[in-house]
């Protein structure tokens, strides 16, 4: 007899071996596909070629078998059949009965399930794993180790995978919810997140799309893995050369926090299963409290999403609403989808009875209080700004691109949150529903924390409104705020820009702008030309136009333009990138930021057209063509 | 070998068991009567460990069952609906039984064939006929030599000849090693021929539990020709039941069969005929089940 404590039984074990094996099977050739028999026809078909094997080609071949991403989404869809499969006995009643008469306890059968649902997942990575390195060991390629790192990833989330299957089923009776719990599991914070940020946007003025730093992002593993967990290549540079050396894997650490997380789920799996009613087979919940939170939560995801879009809808048609008709909508979205969550729970439409209209009343004065909490939420919210010694950095941003960014001059600084805290005075005014012409533009506080604060502002067409933009305008087109502004602090620096173009059109067949490299010698002409035409006032209104009106090009605007690039400093995450007032760019495999300005100017702009007719770029200012002319032209740009 | 003290199980609202006990000895055949509802397979549910009682205690061997491995392993239960792995032929679900059960005599399985000549054991078992499928649960049951075996509606979609096969197969086995079996049949005529203890449930709830004999010793059919109207009986008889056919009255009544036919003798001179007749298990449940407001008072008469 066996030990009471047992977790594990050998005959179950086999039969979920024996009878389920075409879903391993399968998940095992497309591995065998994936690694082994990739990297053999790859490495065979560049021997057949050149005849030997170069690092570089070494290197290229096994990034296509260490994508990550990927094979999450496949592992999460295996581990979901296998639960479903594996567990099936306990959707059904008959086989719920039969199966818990047998001698076997609850925990063999969690345990002996278990254990099979992570072996249909890590047996065929690891068989594929050592068919790939017995391949390159093959074709003497000896840097296997990147493989081994690829597989410590795809166990660890193999484990999550399944792990937060197996949370699942103990939730339910029902085996087609599964599905859709394993995968509200993964986005629920992402959705709730979403819906806030979008109530919070109608209901508070000044909201912007960024809320900072996902601090909760975990909360939806596999955003969060495919967003954090990556292998990249590293590069070693000799002399002027850089060449792949080898592979990194970003975010492991991610992985093993995770793999704790789902010894957690499994625990609390193992006592759900436990507690497991077996007469609830065939319910969407079994537990008490998850069916309050299904019905509630139904009810309140879909009352606050529908009559969003609702809302939506009606503006979009040039029907203005307000508080008042959200209020509503949610209201009555809300009390129908908590009845229509009733109704799947129950598995009946006959759901009117007098508690369910009694629970209908408390979830009703639940939606009304959690409007109030948003409300009042945002109001207070949207009325902060950072204290001035908190505040490192300031940056005012009109359609995407920098108008203002203030760093070093406190003074300034100090004007433009005077300028925050005026706009704030006139909410009531500026913050009307409507769907004529605004002005719009964004104020982002850099703190010394490191943390960020941004506000985006809808202003109408009014005097309050007016006398703040001039102001905005005003100190945005201050030479110096001008080009620390739009070329970034460090413009100064000599070597600060690396690369340059000049945007010439080039009247070909296809009628394309072809870009004309800058040296380093013409950067440098051109850079000095740039701060003396701002020195003079006469660049800013091309590249700051907006903020007067209506959109359109200033008068005398070239069509032409340069663009200039620098890199930025830093590991090139995140925060450089909010810190700089550019667009940018990541390069495919190290990650360093490259930042792009674009200067646009026109014909009182002396000093960049003598440095153009000097550096050889134009022949004559007649090879300049207006903005206008462009348009005439219909010419493509790229 | 079986003992049930106040076992209360409610799903819900609705309660399904409301103080059942029960006794099943050793080496007996007990079968398990009631109405559609009463909860005769959540009671079974719960003795075969499925099903964790709400209160009270289900003990098999003098031991709780629930999550009892070591008690799970001597009792083997054929359920009304019975399941089968997906694509598992019979020769699998030998092996899988035999995993799981240790006193699985595989040898025994081999020699109970010929009992069960009409079963491929390597077709699925899924695309077997009812019947068929039923012969092969009972056949893997008895492979296991349990001590006690539960059956759940165990004859229905058997040929007769097959149910006499079973049934002279389980009784075979209780003769020869003493099992105690359980069976819960709504075929009363049959269980009649088997079995030697009953247990009647209504609404959740054992109502009588005897010996087969003490049951049929306890309520008597009487018949009377009566010319001047109805007999009459003393109090301590309960009458369960009364009809008449012109002058012959036909009573249903509880107590010792011969005071009672003897107390109709008294109760009037001109009764002349008074017949003692023996009452079937099927009439029983019915008089009982009617005297609990069971609404087939009139199926017999």
């Amino acid at each position: 007899m066996k030990s009471k404590r047992s977790c594990f039984n050998k005959t179950i074990f086999f039969k979920n071996i024996t009878l389920y094996w075409p879903l391993w099977g399968v998940y095992f050739l497309y591995l065998l596909n994936y690694l082994p028999f990739r990297l053999y026809l790859s490495y065979r078909s560049i021997l057949d070629t050149t005849g030997e094997l170069s690092q570089e080609e070494i290197f290229h071949v096994m990034d296509g078998s260490l994508n990550v991403g990927w094979n999450m989404i496949i592992v999460f869809l295996m581990a979901i059949v296998s639960g479903m499969v594996l567990y099936n006995y306990l959707f059904v009643a008959k086989s719920a009965n039969m199966i818990h008469a047998f001698p076997v306890t609850r925990g063999e059968l969690f345990g002996t399930n278990l254990i099979s649902g992570l072996a249909f997942l890590m047996v065929p990575q690891v068989a594929a794993f050592l068919c790939a390195v017995l391949v390159c060991l093959s074709f003497h390629v000896t840097c296997v180790q990147y493989l081994g790192l690829w597989l410590l990833v795809m166990l660890g989330i193999s484990f999550l995978a399944y792990s937060m299957v197996v949370f699942c089923v103990m939730m339910t009776g029902q085996m087609l919810a599964l599905p859709f719990y394993v995968i509200l599991m993964n986005f629920l914070y992402l959705l709730l997140r979403f819906l806030v940020y979008v109530v919070v946007v109608f209901i508070g003025y000044g909201f912007s799309g960024d809320w900072g730093q996902e601090r909760a992002g975990w909360l939806s593993p596999m955003y969060y893995l495919m967003k954090r967990v990556y292998i990249t290549k590293t590069y070693t540079t000799v002399g002027r050369e850089s060449y792949c050396s080898g592979y990194v894997l970003h975010g492991g650490n991610i992985v093993l926090g995770y793999a704790v997380f789902a010894v957690v789920l499994l625990v609390i799996a193992y006592f759900c299963y436990q507690k497991r009613q077996l007469e609830q087979a065939g319910e969407l919940l079994i537990f008490w409290g998850g069916k309050v939170l299904f019905r509630c939560g139904s009810g309140m995801v879909c009352g606050y999403f529908l009559s969003m879009l609702v809302i939506d809808i009606l503006q979009s048609y040039g029907i203005v609403c307000g508080n008042a008709v959200f209020l509503i909508l949610l209201l009555v979205f809300g009390w129908l989808f908590y009845l229509f969550a009733e109704m799947l729970l129950e598995k009946s439409f006959h759901v009117f009875g007098r508690t369910v209209l009694k629970r209908s009343g408390i979830f009703l004065a639940a939606l009304l209080i959690s409007f109030g909490a948003v409300y009042l939420g945002s109001y207070l919210i949207e009325r902060k700004i950072p204290a001035m010694d908190e505040i490192r950095c300031v940056t005012v941003e009109q359609d995407g691109s920098v108008m203002l960014r203030e760093e070093e001059d406190a003074e300034k600084i100090q004007e433009i949150v005077e300028l925050h805290k005026e706009i704030l005075k006139y909410r009531k005014e500026f913050h009307q529903p409507h769907t004529d012409w605004y002005h719009s533009f964004s104020v982002t506080y850099t703190k010394k924390d490191g943390s960020r604060m941004e506000r985006y502002y809808e202003l109408p067409e009014c005097e309050h409104a007016k006398s703040i933009l001039d102001r905005l305008y005003q100190m945005a087109i201050e030479p110096d705020s001008f080009l620390t502004g739009i070329l970034g602090k460090g413009y100064e620096e000599p070597d600060y820009f690396t690369e340059g173009y000049f945007y010439d059109v080039f009247l070909n067949d296809i009628q394309e702008y072809a870009p004309e490299e800058l040296d380093a010698s013409m950067r440098e002409v051109l850079l000095q030309a740039i701060i003396a035409d701002a020195k003079d006032g006469v660049l800013q209104k091309y590249n700051i136009p907006y903020v007067e009106g209506d959109w359109a090009y200033p008068d005398g605007q070239y069509g032409n333009y340069l663009e200039l690039e620098h890199i930025m400093d830093g590991d090139g995450g995140v925060t450089d990138y909010w810190e700089e007032p550019v667009s940018y760019y990541i390069s495919d495999t190290t990650y360093a930021m490259t930042a792009y300005v674009t200067i646009y100017f026109g014909k009182d702009c002396s000093h960049i057209l003598s440095a153009l007719e000097e550096t050889g770029l134009i022949e004559s200012r007649e090879d300049l063509l207006l903005e206008t002319d462009y348009e005439k032209a219909d010419i493509y740009s790229y | 070998m079986i003992q049930v003290n106040h076992v209360v199980k409610s799903f819900g609202d609705f309660c399904a068991l409301n103080g059942v006990d029960m006794n099943v000895s050793k080496g007996n055949i007990y079968g398990l009567v009631g109405p559609n509802g009463a909860g005769k397979s959540t009671i079974i549910r719960h003795l075969t460990g499925v099903y964790r009682p709400d209160e009270g205690e289900i003990l098999v061997g003098g031991e709780p069952v629930y999550e009892n491995r070591r008690i799970k392993d001597q009792i083997a239960y054929i359920p009304d609906e019975l399941f089968y792995f997906l694509q598992a032929d019979t020769l699998e679900m030998m092996r899988y039984y035999k995993g799981l059960y240790s006193g699985f005599d595989e040898k025994m399985f081999y020699r109970m064939q010929e009992f069960f000549p009409n079963i491929d054991v390597r077709r699925n078992i899924r695309r077997l006929s009812k019947g068929m499928q039923k012969q092969v649960a009972f056949w893997l049951a008895i492979s296991c030599r349990p001590q006690v075996l539960i059956l759940d509606e165990p004859v229905d979609g058997l040929d007769p000849v097959m149910r006499r096969q079973i049934w002279s197969i389980l009784v075979s086995e209780v003769e020869e090693r003493q099992m105690t079996v359980l069976v819960s049949s709504h075929n009363l005529r049959e269980l009649e021929d088997v079995c030697d203890h009953v247990g009647i449930m209504n609404h959740g709830k054992i109502v009588i539990e005897r010996s087969l004999s003490e049951l049929q010793g306890n309520i008597s059919k009487i018949q009377a020709a009566c010319p001047t109207g109805m007999p009459k009986l003393p109090k301590e008889f309960e009458v369960l039941h009364m009809s008449n056919t012109g002058r012959v009255y036909t009573l249903i009544v509880k107590g010792n069969p011969k005071e009672a036919a003897a107390a109709v003798m008294a109760g009037g001179e001109q009764i002349n005929v008074v017949d003692i007749l023996p009452l079937t298990l099927e009439e029983i449940f019915i008089y009982e089940m009617g005297g609990a407001d069971y609404e087939v008072k009139e199926i017999l008469f």
